[in-house]
C-alpha cells in the first residue's frame, strides 16, 4: 500500500462497527470494537504483522463513547494514522491519540445520549405508536424505519467525515450541526407526543361513553400522578388542555 | 414445544440488538411483542402487549451507571408465555395483560444484572484480543466480537425462556382462576398511557417544548376530528 486507506476498507469499517459493543467489558469498555473496526483500514496503512500489531495494541485501551457515533472517532483515529504514517511513522502521536480519544469519547458520548435516547428513539417510539394505530405491522415498520434510517446513514456518514475533518470532527459533531440535529428531533419528538392522545381517542378500538370517559380520565390522573414531581405552571397548562382537547374530540 | 423455541429465539435477537449487534430497536416491546403474536398465531393480543409494555418504558432514559432494565428478552418470555397460555385457552386479555406488566418488571431488571455479570466476565475476552493481536492474529478480534453476539443470544434466550417458565407457573395457581374476565384490557391501556405520557412529558420539560407538544396536540386534534 502506498499509506493511503482504500474506500472498501472504510466501508468495511462501517460494517464493523455494527458490532461495536459485541465486546463490551469492563476492562477496556468498547476497546475490542474500536480495535476490530480499525483493522480493515490499519491492515492497508501496516501490511507488516509487527507494526499492525503494535497500531491494534494502540487502540486496545480503554474506550467508552456512544455506540452509534462512535464511527466518527474511528473515522478520526483511521485519518490520523493515515497522517501520521506519511510523516514517518507514529512518535509521540501515541499521547495525543490517546487524549483524542478520551475527548472525542466523552463530547460524542454526551452528544449521542442526547440526540438518539432522548430524541430519536422517542421519536421512533411515538410514530411507531401513531402508526400502530393504523396496523400492528405498519407500527413496526415505521418505529424501525424512523430510527434506522437516521441510525445507519449517521453511522455510515461517521466513518467518512471523520475521516476527512480529522481531530475536528469533535468540533463539527459538538457545533451548531450537532446541535442542531439534537433540538430538531426533539422538536419532532415532542411534535409526536402531542399528537398521541387524540388519536387515541379515535381509534376504533377506545370504548364509547361512560367507560372511554373513564379510560381518559384514568389516563390523565396516571399521567398527572407520574408528572407529580415535575408540576409546574407549563405542565399543570398542558394536561388542562389536553383534557379539554379529550372533552371536544369525544363530543 | 416450537412455540417455545420461537418465544426464546426473539429474546435472542432482542438481547443481541440490545447491547452486541446493530442496536436498531429490534428489542423494543411493540416490535419484539407483535413478533411474538404473529409468531404465535396471535397478532392482535401480541400487539396489545407490546404496545402496554412500550407506554410503560417510554419515558425511560437509558443512560448513567444505574442498573438498566433489560426489556426485550423479558417482554418476549412474558408476552411469548402469557401468548401460549391463551392459545391454550386458560387466561384471558386482560389478565394476561396484567401478568405482562408484572412479570416483566422484575424480570427485565434482573435480566439487566445479568448484562453487568457478561460484560465484567468479559474481561477475559479483553485478554484474549491483546494475546491474540500480540501474536499477529488480528482477524481473531472478529470471532470474539461474534463470541460476544453469541454469549448475549444465549443469555437472552435463557431470560426468555425463564420469564416464560415463570409465568406459567404463576398461571398454575389456583387464586387466578377468580381473576378470569375480571380486568378489562382497557383499564390497564389507561394505566400505561398515563405512565408513558407522563414519562414522556417529564423528557420534554422545557418551555420551548412544550409549545412543539402543545402543536402536536392541536394537529393530532384536527387530524382525529378529520378522520372521526
Amino acid at each position: 500500500m502506498n499509506g493511503r486507506v482504500r474506500s472498501s476498507s472504510r466501508f468495511a469499517a462501517f460494517l464493523t462497527s455494527l458490532a461495536f459493543q459485541a465486546g463490551y467489558n469492563y476492562d477496556g469498555y468498547q476497546n475490542i470494537g474500536l480495535a476490530a473496526t480499525l483493522l480493515p483500514a490499519l491492515r492497508d496503512l501496516y501490511p507488516e504483522p509487527d507494526d499492525l500489531a503494535r497500531a491494534l495494541e494502540r487502540h486496545l485501551s480503554y474506550f467508552n463513547t456512544n455506540p452509534y457515533l462512535a464511527t466518527f472517532t474511528a473515522g478520526a483515529i483511521i485519518a490520523a494514522e493515515e497522517e501520521n504514517l506519511q510523516q514517518g511513522g507514529i512518535r509521540a502521536e501515541d499521547t495525543w491519540l490517546d487524549r483524542f480519544k478520551q475527548a472525542s469519547s466523552s463530547v460524542l458520548g454526551n452528544q449521542g445520549d442526547r440526540f438518539y435516547w432522548a430524541g430519536l428513539r422517542p421519536l421512533a417510539c411515538l410514530v411507531g405508536i401513531i402508526a400502530f394505530l393504523l396496523s400492528p405491522l405498519y407500527g413496526i415498520l415505521a418505529l424501525l424505519l424512523v430510527f434506522n434510517v437516521p441510525h445507519l446513514l449517521i453511522r455510515a456518514e461517521g466513518i467518512r467525515l471523520g475521516y476527512v475533518a480529522g481531530r475536528g470532527v469533535v468540533t463539527v459533531v459538538a457545533g451548531d450541526l450537532g446541535a442542531g440535529a439534537i433540538r430538531w428531533v426533539r422538536r419532532l419528538a415532542a411534535l409526536a407526543l402531542g399528537a398521541v392522545p387524540p388519536l387515541l381517542l379515535i381509534h376504533p378500538s377506545t370504548p364509547d361513553g361512560i367507560a372511554g370517559a373513564a379510560l381518559i380520565a384514568g389516563s390523565i390522573a396516571i399521567g398527572f400522578v407520574t408528572l407529580r414531581r415535575e408540576r409546574g405552571r407549563f405542565l399543570t397548562l398542558l394536561l388542562l388542555t389536553l383534557a379539554l382537547t379529550t372533552l371536544l374530540v369525544m363530543l | 414445544m416450537g412455540e417455545w423455541l420461537i418465544v426464546a429465539g426473539l429474546g435472542a435477537v432482542a438481547a443481541v440488538d440490545t447491547a452486541a449487534f446493530f442496536q436498531g430497536m429490534f428489542n423494543q416491546p411493540l416490535v419484539i411483542c407483535t413478533l411474538a403474536g404473529a409468531a404465535l398465531g396471535l397478532p392482535y393480543e401480541g400487539a396489545f402487549f407490546g404496545g402496554l409494555l412500550q407506554l410503560l418504558w417510554m419515558g425511560d432514559l437509558p443512560v448513567g451507571n444505574r442498573l438498566r432494565p433489560d426489556i426485550g428478552p423479558a417482554a418476549a418470555g412474558t408476552a411469548g408465555g402469557v401468548l401460549i397460555a391463551i392459545n391454550a385457552g386458560f387466561i384471558d386479555l386482560g389478565v394476561g395483560g396484567l401478568m405482562v406488566v408484572l412479570v416483566t418488571l422484575p424480570i427485565a431488571y434482573l435480566a439487566g444484572y445479568l448484562v453487568r455479570v457478561q460484560r465484567d466476565r468479559r474481561g477475559r475476552l479483553a485478554r484474549r484480543a491483546r494475546t491474540a493481536v500480540a501474536a499477529h492474529h488480528p482477524g481473531r478480534l472478529r470471532w470474539i466480537l461474534l463470541e460476544g453476539i453469541l454469549q448475549s443470544a444465549v443469555r437472552g434466550a435463557v431470560v426468555t425462556l425463564a420469564a416464560a417458565g415463570l409465568v406459567r407457573l404463576i398461571l398454575e395457581l389456583p387464586w387466578l382462576s377468580p381473576l378470569a374476565n375480571q380486568v378489562p384490557p382497557y383499564a390497564l391501556l389507561a394505566g400505561m398511557i398515563g405512565i408513558g405520557l407522563g414519562g414522556m412529558l417529564g423528557l420534554f420539560r422545557n418551555r420551548e417544548l412544550l409549545l412543539w407538544i402543545g402543536g402536536g396536540l392541536l394537529c393530532g386534534t384536527v387530524a382525529a376530528v378529520v378522520l372521526a
